[in-house]
């Protein structure tokens, strides 16, 4: 099992645009890495179901901590083939997850600055906004966790980035979570159409 | 890729189907004929404006035809022509009653179309059921369905696929209740038109009541090409077209 640190950023057009551009001049360009995902929000967990149409692989990846927890994911994936996208997302809903499930599609850039992977994205839930990350094995030490989250400041820092704080990252998705769920209720109240 | 044969294929040959789905093939060819456009001067919608428009994804339900949902006269062109109205209404003056108006009319006005080619009385259709099912639309978009905004919004979906120069006296009396909005919404029609397969389907300034249209053309063709190729990549036509609204700074 890896450890991914993980810290995010949301951010206007403008600061989007500008971040690119700086990206593209003084990083290395990883290139284009659009997923649509499937998300089940767990108590505590987070599983997801991804299709990377613009690498052309899927994924299963289970996460040991859902936005808002800390910046420190344990993370459990295996690869499924593109075509087992929708198979796998149908035994996911079967089994009772239906109702934790929201999909969205990344429009996704990734880019590697000072020893840290961000992948500049937008999507409906979020706009735009960035996640930086720095990938740990799972024996990483205490020091080695923090050192990374370091690495993730100070280039973020460098790049003219605020990072979102923990509770700020909690209240936002606790925000979507609940607009979700009202979007939902809407729907099904819906009056029928004549 | 498919190897069916593309929209433009088909058109070129006059053999376009009852159902119109955009694939790679013409998406390129549209970049590839992009005309020489004088850029839209950036502009920011209203607060009420940018509400109203993230809320033209309509339900599915309310397509006559769900095939259509996804096609050249669905979703994604209704989300397109929906966010166009309110840069027009707008740049025309109209006040945020007459916007919205305007914008909850052109998100609906293909709704009960049958198929994606001619099909005449399409905007009749729509009219009558915009009227049928008003609290439900106006309720979708969080507003509130008055006869006059009734009367208006019926008026400019069922006039948007009349030209001007076939007006009959009744149409004519129909316009006169309406008039800016109907203009608007026929003109934000006309712009959506570079999705088209042929370039004389193209937006032309002669079948409109929009003397500023140039001016609008550029936002017009980038907000096409961006939602069409982010749907190819796989977003849901809704994202795809709100991805678009986002990057050209409309909502």
């Amino acid at each position: 099992m890896a450890i991914e640190i993980e810290m995010r950023a949301r951010f206007t057009k403008e600061a989007h645009d500008q971040l690119v551009t700086r990206l593209k001049a003084d990083g290395a360009d990883l290139g284009k890495d659009d997923k649509h995902i499937y998300f089940y929000v767990l108590p505590d967990q987070l599983l997801k179901v991804t299709d990377n149409t613009a690498a052309g692989t899927a994924k299963i990846t289970l996460k040991g901590s859902k936005i808002g927890q800390g910046t420190a994911f344990a993370e459990t994936e295996f690869a499924i083939a593109p075509a087992d996208v929708p198979a796998a997302v149908k035994v996911f809903n079967a089994i009772g997850f239906e109702t934790t499930m929201h999909e969205a599609f990344n429009f996704r850039h990734n880019f590697l600055f000072g020893g840290v992977e961000i992948a500049v994205k937008w999507s409906e839930a979020w706009g735009y906004h960035a996640e930086f990350e720095v990938l740990l094995d799972d024996s990483a030490s205490d020091a080695d966790r923090a050192e990374a989250t370091a690495k993730i400041t100070d280039v973020a820092a460098e790049l003219g980035v605020t990072l979102m704080t923990e509770p700020e990252l909690a209240d936002f998705t606790a925000a979507f979570e609940a607009a979700e769920k009202a979007r939902k209720e809407r729907e099904q109240q819906a009056a029928p159409i004549r | 890729m498919s190897t069916a044969p593309s929209l433009i294929e088909l058109a070129a040959h006059g053999q376009l189907p009852l159902h119109q789905y955009v694939d790679h093939t013409t998406v390129a060819w549209i970049v590839e004929n992009q005309p020489a456009l004088p850029p839209t001067s950036p502009r920011a919608l209203r607060p009420s404006s940018q509400h109203l428009i993230k809320r033209t994804e309509i339900p599915t339900a309310w397509m006559l035809d769900t095939r259509l949902y996804t096609s050249i006269h669905g979703v994604r062109h209704a989300m397109r022509t929906a966010a166009l109205a309110a840069v027009l209404a707008e740049a025309n003056g109209l006040d945020d009653v007459d916007t919205a108006t305007a914008i909850l009319a052109a998100a609906t006005h293909d709704c009960q179309r049958r198929h994606d080619k001619g099909d005449q009385g399409h905007g009749d259709r729509a009219a009558i059921w915009l009227a049928a099912n008003a609290d439900t639309v106006w309720g979708h978009f969080g507003i509130t369905a008055t006869p006059r905004r009734v009367v208006q919004a019926a008026s400019a979906v069922r006039l948007h696929d009349v030209p001007y120069t076939a007006f009959t006296a009744d149409d004519r009396s129909d316009y006169s209740r309406a008039e800016h909005i109907v203009d608007v919404v026929k003109a934000a029609d006309a712009l959506d038109r570079y999705r088209l397969p042929k370039l004389t389907w193209w937006p032309d300034v002669r079948h409109v009541r929009q003397p500023a249209l140039d001016e609008f053309r550029s936002l017009a063709f980038d907000l096409v090409v961006i939602s069409e190729k982010a749907q190819l990549a796989g977003a849901r036509s809704p994202e795809a077209v709100r991805f678009a609204l986002a990057e050209k700074g409309l909502v």
